[in-house]
């Protein structure tokens, strides 16, 4: 592999975030949940890198610890080659016009009672030493970039769809022009035909300003769409990372064939689905010895209990965390 | 004789910007142990459909047309012989299983409700029917479980609980409501897979909503697409998925991102859903539609057929299947 010449748009190394949980017994320590355990990636500039998961994997975890809303029990977050979480409040303040953030619901991360423009404005207003011209120009210029008009300024939230909502909420994300915009769920409160529009979005944004997006998504062939690398997390890890075409073609890990196997397609004709994955996801708060996806998993066998595999190399970018990833069956 | 006939069925909501005409005009039939996916967008009317078979529309909500279950018109029928139905023939699985079982009782309770109510069963009965059923729908431990309060409970857990509900007194039709859209794919898969043997086994006919084309067309027999609360296309899955042909349907299906796509650019369908309140007095997707002419406004365009048992209801339909999507939608 050739090293990077670049730095980082964002270094992830080693996160851990544990949550203690409400003491119930006087002599008892309170339990734990362990939602991040060791994670680790870099994402290089102009690229996409999504993150897939089912609820309680850590993926939301990982974007709150990213964006240093939460801060990480272990373990660094580089934007840029700075340290989130060595920063003083000011200076961290100063860095946050670079990574940005679009939320899930369009509902709810709009304030109701402010105009678009001031909503959209806000990152300026915290970041910026622009004048109130320019601001109002800058706003214009996202808004038109995002497919909306600058006279939609003046109008409230409630006025808009909820495709035009998330655009308004990319417009906020890209007004700072940050390096970073990270995305949780951008689209899955949408309709179909609206989601299409807003990925078409994502991606032109892309190519116009070169934005790297990290993209929390549920939705496999969303990630598919947008991004270059994955990384598929189970239980506070990831279980395997690597360039999103190859490893959706040949997936190294059972719980990333099992995920495919498990997303309905259209078109392919009544009850095509595999053999449906047993069980659900074990709980958070204990940290067994072994693999943690071992008591799911159709391959396990007595050494995945004793000995939890570690993510290697498999060669060509792609990293499992499987002791037997090379038998990991084919579509 | 078909078990279910609907005929015209409109449902208008009374809203605060006057009436809004959420289903307009449609009909289909459900045979025994048949089963029938209706699939749309948010606001085209699905949801409207089902709560109007089962009798629980919104307050202020005005129906016409005919809902035949067997000789009983469902529409027209007294809110007390409803009840005898409801639950009892007819049942429903809703989307939320945090929020549609009540959490100051426990499973067991609520399981053992409809038993006692429609079956007439006694207490020790019904509480090893409902331990049965529980079991029948896989929760694991189903005797200890009787006791847990909803909350103790994941959320593919509830969801059995709710079918477990749903099935307790042998319905003759299975209303699922989006069952699997607040769940994981791998427990999705599960709950899909459990509606399906369960429908089988016990001959029931199955009506599943979705706005998800791949559940709809991994799970039904038929399908019906929705927009605008009208039906736009329908047909057996297979003919449907093989030869898309309303404009709608074809540039929602090429809208979809796709797992193993080539990751061209998707085609969007230019617009949003149309305003209940405010609809065209033609075809409903006409603001949104690239065919669209004078005569598309004028009038709803007339259900044509395209193979055996599929319609769609558009009058360019030569000109919509000639085209790609993304060229139609270019």
């Amino acid at each position: 592999m050739n090293a990077p010449a670049t730095v980082p748009v964002l270094a992830v190394e080693e996160l851990q975030r544990h949550y203690t949980l409400p003491r119930e017994h006087l002599f008892r320590e309170p339990g734990k949940v362990y939602a991040l355990n060791g994670v680790s990636f870099e994402i290089q500039p102009g690229r996409s890198f999504g993150v897939v998961g089912e609820s309680g994997c850590g993926k939301s975890t990982l974007a709150r610890t990213v964006m240093a809303l939460e801060t990480p029990t272990a373990g660094t977050v580089r934007i840029l080659g700075h340290d989130l979480f060595d920063l003083d409040k000011d200076a961290l303040r100063a860095l946050r016009r670079h990574f940005q953030m679009v939320f899930q619901d369009p509902y709810g991360s709009l304030d109701p009672r402010h105009k678009v423009g001031r909503v959209v404005a806000e990152p300026l207003t915290v970041s910026d030493e622009v004048g109130a011209r320019d601001r109002v120009e800058k706003v214009a210029d996202v808004l038109r970039s995002v497919g909306l008009k600058a006279a939609d300024m003046d109008k409230y939230p409630h006025e808009f769809s909820g495709g035009q909502r998330q655009r308004i909420a990319i417009a906020r994300a890209l007004v700072t022009r940050p390096e970073l915009i990270v995305a949780d769920e951008p689209v899955s409160a949408l309709d179909v035909s609206v989601q299409a529009q807003v990925l078409n979005l994502m991606r032109d944004l892309q190519d116009s300003f070169g934005v790297t997006y990290m993209l929390i998504s549920h939705d496999l062939a969303v990630v598919e769409y947008v991004c270059d690398e994955v990384a598929v997390m189970y239980l506070g890890r990831i279980v395997e990372r690597g360039r999103t075409e190859a490893l959706f073609a040949r997936p190294s890990h059972p719980y990333t064939r099992a995920l495919l196997d498990a997303v309905p397609r259209p078109g392919v004709g009544r009850a095509k689905r595999g053999a449906a994955l047993k069980g659900t996801v074990m709980s958070q708060t204990a940290l067994g010895t072994g693999c943690a996806f071992a008591d799911r998993c159709p391959m396990a066998k007595p050494r995945c209990l004793e000995e939890a595999p570690p993510l290697r190399d498999l060669g060509d970018h792609h990293l499992s965390a499987c002791h037997y990833a090379e038998d990991v069956p084919a579509g | 004789m078909s078990l279910l006939r609907v005929e015209n069925l409109e449902v208008t909501l009374q809203t605060s910007v006057g009436p809004a005409r959420a289903v307009r005009d449609v009909s289909f039939q459900l045979e025994r142990g048949q089963s029938l996916g209706i699939v749309g967008e948010s606001g085209c009317g699905k949801s409207m459909t089902a709560l109007a078979l089962m009798g629980l529309l919104p307050e202020g909500a005005t129906t016409a047309g005919r809902v035949m279950l067997g000789e009983d018109d469902l529409l027209t029928m007294p809110e007390n012989e409803l009840c005898g139905v409801r639950g009892n023939r007819l049942a429903m699985i809703f989307q939320e299983p945090m929020t549609s079982l009540n959490p100051l009782h426990t499973i067991g309770a609520q399981v053992m409700e409809p038993l006692l109510l429609h079956r007439g069963l006694h207490k020790s009965e019904a509480r090893d029917e409902a331990y049965r059923l529980l079991d029948q729908v896989g929760i694991p431990n189903a005797k200890s479980r009787l006791d847990n309060y909803p909350h103790q409970l994941s959320g593919g857990q509830r969801q059995r609980v709710m079918i477990a509900l749903a099935l307790s007194c042998d319905p003759d039709i299975l209303i699922a409501d989006e069952p699997t859209t607040a769940l994981d794919v791998t427990i999705q898969s599960q709950i899909l897979d459990l509606i399906e043997q369960l429908v089988s086994r016990l001959g029931m006919s199955l009506i599943l909503i979705s706005h998800d084309l791949g559940v709809i067309s991994e799970s039904v027999d038929r399908v019906m697409v929705m927009y605008g609360g009208t039906v736009v296309e329908s047909g057996p899955t297979q003919s449907l998925f093989h030869a898309l042909a309303h404009p709608y349907t074809r540039g929602l299906f090429a809208s979809m991102p796709r797992l193993g796509g080539k990751r061209e650019r998707l085609t969007t369908i230019p617009g949003t859903v149309p305003d209940l309140a405010d609809l065209p007095t033609g075809c409903t997707f006409a603001g949104r539609c690239p065919l669209v002419t004078e005569a598309c406004r004028a009038a709803p365009p007339p259900r044509l057929p395209v193979a055996d048992g599929h319609e769609a209801a558009c009058i360019h339909l030569d000109l919509a299947t000639a085209a790609r999507p993304s060229e139609l939608f270019s």
